[in-house]
């Protein structure tokens, strides 16, 4: 491929084509998100500037985090607002084609698995749901130990303490899970962010992300609300995002989830 | 009380967005590959989104 100078055609995902859609105004660098529809799907692209994002440049910055990180924001605007409304299945990027034809053989290839996608998360979003620790019990307070012996046994006693109190934390956060879990059609667990990339202070306990039917948003937010009185006393707070397309949902196109 | 709500429109966490753009997404043929011996560079280049909040060697 050739297409530096000439436009690239960026695909943010497909919809079906049955579905109506509200595009909107402006997608990446301002373009304009246009529609290209093939075998029963529809596909959300934007005609870009290939001197911006053809491959040279792609190449050129492929490594470079704030060109990545500006390039995913608007990516995630555009699929962000289509899914409050209407079933979209996000591709990763870069998603560039040198033109519409090229990106139609693509669509016509893959369409069973496409399809299969956007079944499988047909009238649902996807919520990301956070536990933070934002308030650890303090340790008790250190009276001078008068003898080594006395220093090491405290110690021990500490560690042991601290070890049951973790423990019993995982119990109730693994308990939440499965509770919010419950109000979801598919749930998964990812590894909690580390607090120096989540810019939190606070240790994160849970990482999850949960496939919603849009209609079941607020029985969901009910039982996030029952789980963060229950988990309140211990010192943990629940924090909720989206909605996001299905980013975290879409390999159920091709393997069984878990249950 | 109702639990913390971070919203669309609203300034979303960007190690949230990489989170979802790593591990998820769908992947059909892009005329665009970029990789390196068989390293994708864009979810390396993504990687290193977050990697400056790291260098504090956690």
């Amino acid at each position: 491929m050739n297409s530096d100078g000439a436009t690239v055609l960026h695909a943010y995902g497909v919809v079906p084509a049955s579905s109506p859609i509200e595009l909107p105004s402006s997608g990446i660098d301002g373009a304009q998100v246009e529609v290209a529809e093939a075998s029963g799907l529809v596909a959300l692209v934007s005609r870009l500037d290939g001197t911006r994002y053809g491959e040279e440049v792609w190449r050129a910055h492929a490594e470079d985090p704030d060109w990545l990180a500006g390039f995913a924001t608007q990516h995630q605007e555009v699929l962000g607002a289509v899914a409050t409304t209407c079933d979209v299945l996000p591709f990763r990027i870069p998603g560039m084609y040198d033109d519409e034809a090229r990106l139609l053989a693509v669509l016509e290839e893959e369409k069973e698995l496409l399809r299969r996608g956007l079944e499988a998360i047909g009238g649902h979003v996807e919520w990301g749901v956070h536990i933070f620790l934002t308030d650890a019990p303090d340790e008790e307070p250190a009276e001078q130990p008068r003898t080594g012996r006395d220093y090491l046994r405290r110690r021990s006693e500490q560690a042991g303490s601290r070890e049951r109190t973790a423990e019993a934390r995982r119990t109730r956060v693994l308990d939440a899970y499965e509770a919010i879990a419950d109000a979801a059609t598919h749930s998964v667990a990812n590894p909690p962010q580390d607090p120096a990339l989540s810019k939190r202070s606070e240790p994160m306990l849970l990482n999850s992300a949960h496939l919603v039917p849009r209609d079941r948003k607020d029985p969901f937010f009910a039982v996030l609300g029952e789980v963060q009185d229950l988990l309140r006393g211990d010192g943990m707070v629940v924090e909720v995002s989206g909605p996001w397309p299905a980013y975290n949902f879409v390999h159920l196109a091709t393997e069984e989830l878990q249950a | 009380m109702s639990v913390q709500h971070i919203g669309a429109g609203e300034e979303l966490a960007l190690v949230d967005l990489v989170d979802r753009l790593i591990g998820g997404g769908v992947v059909i043929n892009g005329d665009v590959v970029l990789s390196l011996a068989g390293v994708d560079l864009v979810y390396l280049g993504l990687r290193l989104v977050l990697a400056p909040a790291n260098e504090v060697g956690r």
